[in-house]
């Protein structure tokens, strides 16, 4: 999943990272690539689950993690 | 004051005077004084003008030294006989009554009061039998002539005085003391020694 | 997963207990219609059901068997299939018993669904629905196919999607579908809150940006304008260092002007009362009178001789005449009073005054004096009166000396007047020295101011007094100049530091705001999401292409294998617009062939089912069987050796049933030996013992034979 996603052009092309340097969801995880962190924190928060209290959190964390480490 | 002095006919009538008779004469000077005297003193001969100063004399009209000089000669008490010949005599412009009737300007006033002054020291200063005079014995314009002879005199004395003055000093009369010291001195101890100094001198 | 065996029992058509042991490779089941082929497909669906439903039915029993039950006797529907998977064995198993009862009623019971796994010596009994865990229903899906219509795998709507789920890389798609479009609205919300408290604040930034331009324009006009009156200050401060010096002289020359003025003024009016006009006043003031008094005394003298003598010879003329007429007539003539006696005027001085002014005696009314001098007075104005006519010749002539008296008398009143002139004249010569003394004095004061102003202008550096005197002026002016800018300036900061103190509270603020600024973080952060959201989306695309793509290349290399003689074309899987999937055949020239032959469809669509399979496997890193009804119905006998060649080929278990190898001989199917012998693999037969009736369905026994 992470390089399904991480393999999306466009998303590449605004967020300019190197899909290549993530092989697993660990260095996604630590990246410094806000955007591919995030993504990889989505699909390991979630690990797929459809529970709504899963997706707030996911969410929560997700959305927090996006607005304190991207720099407009 | 000189209101006052002026009013010295107020009591005479209206009639002819003696003074008026007086007045119409013309006393005369000898011609020599002319130049030596009246024109260094006065406007004398330069014009009608009566403005004292105006051309820089002391004096305006000729009459003015003529004055002068009579009262030289008045308080001095010493009379000049004019010369005989009359090609050497002179009269005035204008007559006597005309004497001191100047327009108020800005530096002088009339004096014609001391016309009367004239007279009365003509009066006191000359033998006439006025008895006669009234009782018509003698004419009047012998004895006005008579007068006027004194007077004639004794301006003559007085410019002999003035041109001797002027001989020895052509300035004497610039000073504005020097008509004045002359008075003053001769008016002092009534002794008319004109030699003797007297009041203040001018700085 | 290879399936071992497969056992069935009183299912159906299948009497009592029927076992096919498999080969891991192609196993066919041949049978003809109504042998059983269907009944196995149906076994096994049933016994692969694990959502429960279905569970017993007496439909599915043997009606042979249950026709040979007697009453009360039971037995079991059971269907079991051993398989190896992951390098376990174990079997799975569904049975039920069921009981005829007297009346011929069967019944139903112990439903049971169990896996059991034996690992070494243990025997270990799961729940049946465990089952999906080795094969997976979505996979099931693509494992069992009956009959040549279900071959078409898409025809079922969902069938793609369900494809993509299984079979891509990813699994929960779906799960994060949600949760992204979840997140995707969240966040959008998120930014709309913020937007909303931006909004609040947007004024609020604005009035603080206004705030802070003002401020900060004011800040530089008021730098500015400090920095011009301090260097004002300084000029003004270098100009008075440059006259402090002379600023003394200035003040002296000042108070030495300011003297000098009072002095020349005082001067002037001294000056002006200086009058030395004398020779003028000689004449018109008549001070030329000023020795008179003599000749005046002389002249009254004579006059009051003459008089006395005129009055003595008219009297005794007169006396002569002898006429009192005469007398009176005199009387009454304008005679003047004699001499010493005083005039009119004086007369009526005196009696107003009641005093006599020539002998200083009161002379108080009507006292003899005062009567005396009326009298007098009376007298005389009656000799002013006009005199009457007289007949008697007048002795004089003349009245000259009457003139003369009449003269003398005012003589004598100005008397006074003429012997007071020298006194005067003196007076006012010594009023003029006194004058021109004053002047002197005004004078040498007036050259010691000089001397003074001299001695300051040459000490003061060649400045000259105007200059001086200006640099006075402008020491007050400049010290006042110099007071207000430095005053200005004060000012000037005071308002600085507070500009400079709204200015950082207004940034202040501001930046606080900013900080609370979420909205464009947030926004951006939802356009993150939406954006992560879209790659998902564009991912899971790109998934399903790729598996697609996946499921063409591998069902046109099975499609290569099984027709490799035929015709071709290039089977492409498409997504329709609703969703769909579609396997289609293009022809080289990529146009679709939409009807192709039979053959051809079944070939093709076959090729999509292998390439699903091999996914399957590679998925779940396990082969899976594959079952299905061949349609080969429409093939050539050469095709259909060929086909079942190709397959056996595949290194896959395939159990497939089929019509195929039977020949009709004598009105039956039998075996054609021969194209059995081409088969590599396991062969049954299945067919209804006979004899049978199909009225009777309990006479159907499905018989198994192993053929090879």
């Amino acid at each position: 999943m992470l390089h399904m996603v991480l393999d999306d052009q466009k998303l590449q092309e605004l967020y300019d990272y190197d899909k290549s340097e993530y092989e697993d969801l660990y260095q996604a995880l630590n990246s410094d690539n806000v955007i591919v962190a995030a993504v990889a924190r989505i699909i390991k928060y979630l690990d797929g689950s459809t529970e709504e209290s899963d997706q707030k959190k996911v969410y929560m964390t997700v959305f927090n993690y996006i607005n304190e480490n991207y720099i407009l | 004051m000189a209101e006052i002095l002026n009013n010295i006919e107020e009591l005479v009538g209206k009639d002819e005077k003696l003074i008026d008779i007086w007045g119409r004469r013309n006393p005369r000077f000898e011609k020599k004084y002319e130049q030596s005297v009246l024109r260094v003193i006065s406007d004398y001969g330069i014009g009608a003008s009566e403005n004292t100063g105006a051309k820089g004399k002391v004096l305006g009209a000729g009459y003015e030294p003529y004055i002068i000089a009579f009262f030289i000669g008045l308080y001095s008490n010493k009379k000049l006989p004019l010369s005989d010949s009359s090609e050497n005599l002179k009269v005035l412009g204008q007559p006597i009554d005309k004497w001191g009737n100047l327009d108020s300007k800005k530096f002088r006033h009339a004096y014609s009061g001391l016309r009367s002054y004239i007279f009365i020291a003509l009066v006191a200063k000359t033998d006439i039998d006025w008895i006669a005079l009234d009782k018509g014995d003698i004419k009047v314009n012998s004895v006005v002539t008579n007068l006027i002879e004194t007077m004639e005199e004794y301006a003559n004395y007085g410019f002999s005085i003035l041109e001797e003055k002027l001989k020895e000093d052509p300035s004497y009369f610039f000073s504005h003391r020097s008509f004045l010291d002359i008075f003053l001195q001769l008016t002092n101890n009534k002794s008319g020694d004109l030699t003797q100094d007297e009041g203040p001198e001018e700085l | 997963m290879i399936i071992q065996k497969i056992e069935i029992e009183n299912f159906r058509s299948y009497y009592k207990q029927n076992s096919f042991e498999l080969t891991n490779g192609l196993n066919l089941i041949i049978g003809s219609n109504g042998d059983g082929k269907t009944t196995f497909y149906e076994a096994l669906e049933w016994l692969f059901r694990t959502d429960g439903t279905n569970r017993m039915d007496t439909k599915l029993i043997s009606k042979k068997r249950i026709e040979e039950l007697f009453a009360n006797e039971s037995d079991d529907v059971r269907v079991a299939m051993t398989y190896e998977h992951k390098s376990k064995t174990k079997i799975l198993e569904k049975r039920f018993h069921f009981t005829k009862s007297f009346d011929g009623e069967v019944s139903t019971s112990n439903y049971s669904f169990n896996l059991i796994e034996n690992s070494g010596i243990e025997r270990i009994v799961k729940d049946g629905v465990r089952f999906d865990f080795d094969l997976p229903s979505e996979i099931r899906k693509y494992t069992m196919f009956k009959g040549e219509s279900d071959l078409d795998v898409f025809q079922n709507s969902n069938a793609l999607k369900m494809l993509v789920e299984t079979f891509s890389d990813v699994k929960d798609f779906e799960a994060y579908f949600a949760f992204m479009e979840y997140a995707t609205k969240k966040a959008d919300q998120a930014r709309d809150n913020a937007q909303k408290l931006d909004k609040k604040n947007t004024d609020r930034i604005k009035q603080l940006n206004r705030t802070i331009e003002f401020e900060t324009g004011t800040l530089s006009d008021i730098e500015r304008e400090i920095k011009n009156k301090e260097n004002e200050a300084g000029n003004f401060d270098s100009l008075l260092k440059s006259i402090e010096q002379s600023k003394e002289a200035s003040k002296l020359l000042i108070a030495v002007n300011r003297r000098i003025e009072t002095l020349s003024q005082k001067r002037s009016q001294v000056q002006a009362r200086i009058n030395e006009d004398y020779t003028i006043s000689l004449l018109d003031d008549m001070w030329i009178l000023m020795g008179f008094a003599d000749v005046a005394e002389e002249y009254s003298i004579k006059v009051s001789e003459m008089d006395k003598q005129r009055r003595k010879l008219e009297r005794n003329y007169l006396l002569t005449v002898g006429q009192e007429k005469a007398i009176k007539k005199m009387q009454t003539d304008f005679v003047p009073l004699p001499v010493h006696i005083p005039g009119q005027k004086v007369m009526q001085e005196m009696l107003d005054e009641e005093v006599c002014k020539i002998c200083g005696r009161p002379a108080k009314k009507h006292s003899e004096a005062w009567e005396f001098m009326l009298h007098r007075l009376e007298e005389y104005q009656e000799s002013l009166k006009v005199p009457e006519d007289e007949e008697i010749t007048p002795y004089y002539m003349n009245n000259y000396i009457v003139e003369l008296q009449k003269r003398d008398t005012t003589l004598n009143d100005n008397l006074s007047e003429i012997t007071r002139l020298r006194h005067k004249i003196l007076e006012a010569i010594a009023f003029n020295n006194r004058m021109h003394d004053e002047v002197k004095k005004i004078d040498a004061n007036l050259n010691m101011e000089f001397e003074q102003k001299k001695r300051i202008l040459a000490q003061t550096d060649g400045l000259t007094e105007e200059q001086l005197l200006a640099n006075y002026e402008n020491i007050s002016n400049w010290v006042e100049q110099k007071s207000k800018a430095e005053n200005r300036i004060d000012i000037l900061k005071r308002q600085r530091a507070q500009h400079r103190a709204a200015l950082d509270e207004a940034q202040d603020a501001l930046g606080k705001l900013a900080e609370g600024t979420s909205a464009a973080i947030f926004a951006k952060t939802a356009l993150i999401i939406r954006q992560i959201s879209e790659a998902f989306k564009s991912a899971k695309e790109t998934n399903k292409k790729r598996l697609l793509h996946a499921i063409e290349d591998e069902s046109n290399v099975f499609l290569e294998k099984l027709n490799s003689n035929d015709f071709k074309g290039t089977i492409r899987i498409l997504e329709k617009a609703n969703g769909q999937g579609e396997a289609v055949l293009m022809n080289n020239d990529n146009t679709r062939i939409f009807t192709p032959n039979t053959a051809l469809r079944t070939t093709y669509l076959m090729s999509v089912l292998f390439a699903i399979g091999k996914l399957s496997s590679e998925r779940d890193k396990t082969e899976f069987p594959l079952l299905f009804d061949a349609p080969t119905s429409s093939f050539t006998d050469a095709k259909e050796s060929e086909f079942f060649n190709v397959i056996s080929k595949l290194k896959k278990q395939v159990i497939i049933v089929t019509k195929s190898f039977l020949k009709e001989r004598n009105g039956e199917a039998v075996l054609d030996q021969a194209k059995i012998e081409e088969v590599k693999g396991r062969v049954f037969r299945i067919e209804k013992k006979k004899p049978f009736d199909d009225k009777k369905l309990g006479t159907i026994q499905t018989v198994i034979s192993k053929i090879k």
